[in-house]
């Protein structure tokens, strides 16, 4: 494959581009969906292609094919370099062109973690699995879907650039679910195992077996059910622990995506939006609590956001975002980097697949575990009354990444240092430095769990990322909850 | 990307090459989709640009129905070898699939269609959209930007955004003998001013257009647009939450209506994930409601056939508020005839196999009196006018209750700005005669949430605004 990108590297030189780099991506993916104790999908993709960025006089130009005919690669650096042009021509002596932060010429080979090829398990097995979990939640009485996935994506990646870097990457990424839903005339609940959308890791068959869903199906079917008729959850101030995987994604929304250093600087305005999150407020700002520290760590093993090397080339890192609760610093790239004038890039460029430009994208953003031993029964004993909320249902943050609205589908109240009563339609609202300076208490690393996110939305046009989120259960002081259904 | 005889071609091969292997006797029948495209997108940020983007892609998929399973594969290798592969890959996987309990779903007979011999669609291609390259995107975006530093504001107004264009060939094929291929293009703009507020923070306004030919987005007038939102949002004032009366832009009113959309959709229905299900004939929402589904609307877009080859019909969703039909698929109609005959197949399937089914993909909102918006506006009740509404989400299904944050430009009386806020409304409360208080003439909008559309601006009442933010 490297001999196609020489080819392409040598007409940007031919060319006398500034900087090219270049991504051949060969994914192959398989989909198989269960729906109410049948398949309700197989599908198989296969997906190839070539993304080419050029940088020239400053500008940033891309394109991309899926023709792998050298004549049509050329085709495509040219294309490249004249978006480059026509970029360039808008920056003035008072408008700076990108340069890029220095990046050693990494020529490497990296394989993922996978212990079990989920392309070579029998579909027959992975179907049986299906069929299993379907049984278990179709014979609770009540349950009117019950729905199941397996998704199994293999990538191979290779990366060459004017500079010399030729880097071939090998990853799987696998994703389970059941989730069963029950409804009457009157209301609509559903539960979710491993967690809403999907658990996904940077792993192979052996992370759908981890999981054991056919042990849990029943449970969410009649948990499903008990929702129906189960009590609203109360609506003012509360202490409140959320689970892990709720935790995961409020991490994705109120510190992943304000520490993406293009929103900082303006780049995703228009569409993903800002950040509250200003340069000069690193090392001054107090985000959280002393005991939040959060993470930027691709070379988490196994997490779903991990890599060997980003989409420009630059080692996996681990970096501070927030450190004893004060803000440290941002997920950059090599352009933004040198906007800001850091020494390297933080390594977060990543585009969808070949046909995509990379852009900043969070890695495996996670909140350490607690340092002193708890489990999730020791903080919820040492919470005393309160609630416990898990399993995300919905999510909303404002453009800024101020003032968040999550909701979860599932809620117990917490008496006397004990689980409670099953409390349906829980909601919780909050401004985020307000909310990570409330946390108080969090688990140890036995509760800690590398939840993955398959659906990151970014860039225009639209760009899906798989990011990772390492998070225990944690304890938040009155926190304000039900504000959805004031 | 692919022309309509390289499709064309292409489908018969594959066909034919499925039709002659060894267990071709199997098949009920087999069904071929490409979806090639070419577009590009110039992005721009802080007057300048960030991002100058070309891509183009092809997608093969192959749809093998036994007659007890069925199965999709795609490819993006379309070289003769990848396609091969396509086949043997589909058929292996087909022999290995158990019985479905659900037989796979059907596929369109020459015989169904009106239009049996018209194989080309391209009503809604534009050349020159088509046509438009970088350089002349740089220019335009250039004419953005100096209307920008031109802007007579006591702050500058710095833009960002996006110019993009395109073009999309949808084909498909059976081994019936349907052929059908649709081609459009697009043109798009979303631009952001961002002003800086006597505080240091940043106020920001927007608009966006979304249209199929280029002599139908008026970049000028959409550039003025967005830099009169900016400089009126300049040094907002915080208010407190509460219910408002407000008018939401055709754009708002489309982000928060995409999330009804799939209600519409048969299989909702049957997988009871619908608050709408069991309820047709019934009054839903005002009588002053009418939605319907209408992909020969002349602000529409998308192809005139659905995932199985379908004719796509015009279906009358809500009528006066009562709810009058739904869009169905081929599978979802045989399902749901079989529980009442009066419902049809409205060709809105989407490729099967799907667990989704169907979507309503071609909504217009048809508004009962357009004239009401001028006699509300003159009204004496404060009005919070929303500009865009951002990171809606459905909080509980069964009451359509959506959250979510209001965003460049939310002005009192629709010229004092205010900070931002944040909603919690049902959608089925907002849909009643006693929330809307006017609409404008429908348009086609373009949002974040969902496809475009063809709604109104809408004046409506107890828009519940449950929390403020901090810009």
């Amino acid at each position: 494959m490297f001999d196609l990108l020489e080819i392409a590297l040598g007409r940007a030189q031919d060319l006398k581009a500034d900087f090219c780099d270049l991504r051949l991506v060969d994914e192959t993916s398989e989909m198989l969906r269960y729906k109410n104790r049948s398949l309700a999908e197989l599908s198989r993709e296969t997906s190839i292609g070539i993304g080419i960025r050029v940088l020239h006089d400053g500008g940033w130009g891309f394109s991309a094919t899926q023709s792998l005919a050298p004549s049509d690669i050329v085709a495509a650096v040219d294309t490249a370099l004249a978006l480059a042009k026509a970029s360039s021509a808008t920056f003035t002596a008072a408008r700076q062109g990108y340069r890029l932060a220095p990046e050693p010429a990494w020529q490497e080979r990296w394989l993922g973690p996978c212990q079990k090829d989920p392309f070579s398990i029998q579909i027959e097995d992975k179907l049986a699995l299906l069929q299993v979990c379907a049984d278990e939640m179709a014979a609770v009485p009540g349950i009117t879907l019950s729905q199941g996935f397996l998704h199994f994506i293999r990538t191979d990646k290779y990366f060459a650039s004017t500079e010399g870097a030729r880097i071939h990457q090998t990853m799987y990424r696998t994703g389970c679910l059941i989730e069963a839903t029950a409804s009457d005339d009157q209301d609509i609940q559903r539960r979710s195992y491993p967690c809403s959308f999907g658990q996904y890791e940077s792993a192979g068959y052996e992370m759908v077996e981890h999981w054991a869903m056919q042990d849990h199906a029943r449970r969410i079917a009649t948990e499903a059910v008990e929702l129906l008729t189960a009590d609203r959850c109360p609506e003012g101030y509360f202490d409140t622990i959320l689970g892990g995987s709720q935790l995961g994604l409020q991490i994705h929304e109120s510190m992943g995506h304000p520490s993406e250093l293009d929103r900082a600087l303006g780049e995703e305005i228009n569409f993903a939006g800002a950040s509250f999150l200003k340069p000069e407020l690193i090392n001054n700002l107090r985000y959280g609590s002393p005991l939040v520290h959060l993470v930027a760590d691709a070379t988490a093993t196994g997490a779903l956001g991990s890599f060997g090397y980003d989409d420009e080339g630059v080692q996996a890192q681990r970096i501070d975002l927030v450190k004893d609760g004060i803000f440290k610093g941002y997920l950059s790239s090599r352009d933004t980097a040198s906007i800001l004038g850091l020494e390297r890039s933080g390594g977060c460029m990543r585009a969808q697949n070949w046909c995509f430009q990379p852009i900043i994208r969070m890695t495996n953003i996670s909140l350490e575990p607690g340092k002193t031993p708890c489990s999730l029964d020791e903080l919820i004993s040492d919470t005393g009354s309160g609630l416990y909320l898990e399993t995300n249902r919905s999510w909303s943050i404002d453009s800024m990444r101020y003032n968040f609205q999550f909701s979860t589908e599932y809620a117990r109240e917490i008496k006397n240092g004990k689980l409670g009563r099953l409390l349906k339609n829980p909601s919780y609202s909050g401004i985020t430095t307000d909310f990570w300076q409330s946390m108080d208490a969090l688990c140890d690393r036995e509760s800690w769990v590398q939840w993955g996110t398959p659906n990151c939305g970014k860039g225009q046009p639209m760009q899906v990322m798989w990011t990772g989120h390492g998070a225990a259960p944690a304890r938040f002081r009155r926190l304000k909850i039900g504000a959805a259904n004031a | 990307m692919l022309d309509t005889d390289a499709a064309i071609i292409l489908i018969d091969r594959l066909l034919k090459d499925v039709g002659t292997r060894q267990d071709a006797g199997r098949l009920a029948f087999a069904e071929v989709q490409i979806d090639s495209s070419s577009q590009a997108t110039s992005r721009f940020a802080n007057s300048h640009m960030t991002q100058n983007q070309a891509q183009d892609a092809t997608t093969v998929s192959l749809h093998l129905a036994g007659r007890e399973s069925e199965c999709r594969l795609s490819t993006q290798d379309i070289s003769t070898g990848g396609l091969a592969r396509l086949v043997d890959d589909a058929y292996a996987a087909l022999m290995l699939l158990p019985a479905a309990k659900d037989p796979p779903a059907e596929t369109a007979e020459p015989s169904d269609l009106i239009d049996s011999g018209q194989i080309l669609d391209e009503s809604r291609y534009d050349p020159a959209c088509a046509a438009l390259d970088a350089s002349e995107r740089g220019k335009a975006i250039k004419r953005m930007i100096q209307k920008a530093d031109g802007n007579d504001q006591p702050e500058a107004i710095q833009l960002a955004g996006i110019l993009a264009n395109g073009q999309r060939l949808v084909a498909f094929g059976n081994s019936r003998g349907v052929r059908r291929v649709y081609r459009e293009t697009f043109i798009e703009s979303s631009l952001t001013g961002v002003i800086r507020n006597c505080d240091g923070s940043n106020a920001t306004g927007w608009a966006k257009g979304h249209q199929t030919s280029m002599r139908d987005l008026d970049l000028d007038a959409l550039t003025d647009r967005a830099l009169a939102i900016t400089a009126r949002a300049r040094n907002p004032r915080e208010i407190a939450p509460g219910k408002y009366r407000v008018l939401l832009e055709a754009e708002a009113v489309l982000d928060l209506l995409g999330f009804i959309w799939w209600d519409f959709a048969a299989t909702s229905h049957l997988d009871r994930l619908s608050p709408l299900a069991g309820k047709i004939g019934e009054q839903i929402f005002g009588s002053n409601v009418s939605l319907r589904d209408d992909v020969f609307h002349p602000l529409q877009s998308g192809p005139r056939f659905d995932g199985s080859g379908y004719d796509r019909k015009t279906v009358d969703l809500v009528k006066d508020g009562v709810l009058t039909g739904l869009v169905t698929g081929s599978r979802s109609s045989r399902r749901l005839s079989a529980l009442s005959p009066d419902i049809q197949l409205t060709g809105h399937g989407l490729p099967e196999p799907s667990a989704m089914g169907e979507i309503p993909a071609n909504p217009v909102f048809l508004p009962s009196d357009p004239r009401s918006m001028t006699i509300a506006i003159d009204d004496s009740v404060p009005t919070i006018v929303l500009n865009r509404v951002w990171y809606v989400r459905e909080v509980d299904p069964s009451r359509k209750l959506l959250t979510g944050m209001t965003r460049d430009g939310i002005f009192m009386g629709g010229q004092e700005p205010l900070k931002n806020m944040r909603f919690n409304i049902s959608l089925m409360d907002m849909l009643q005669s006693k929330s809307i208080v006017a609409m404008g003439p429908a348009r086609r909008a373009a949002g974040e949430e969902t496809f475009p559309a063809i709604v109104p601006s809408m004046i409506v009442d107890d828009f519940n605004f449950t929390e403020t933010t901090k810009f």
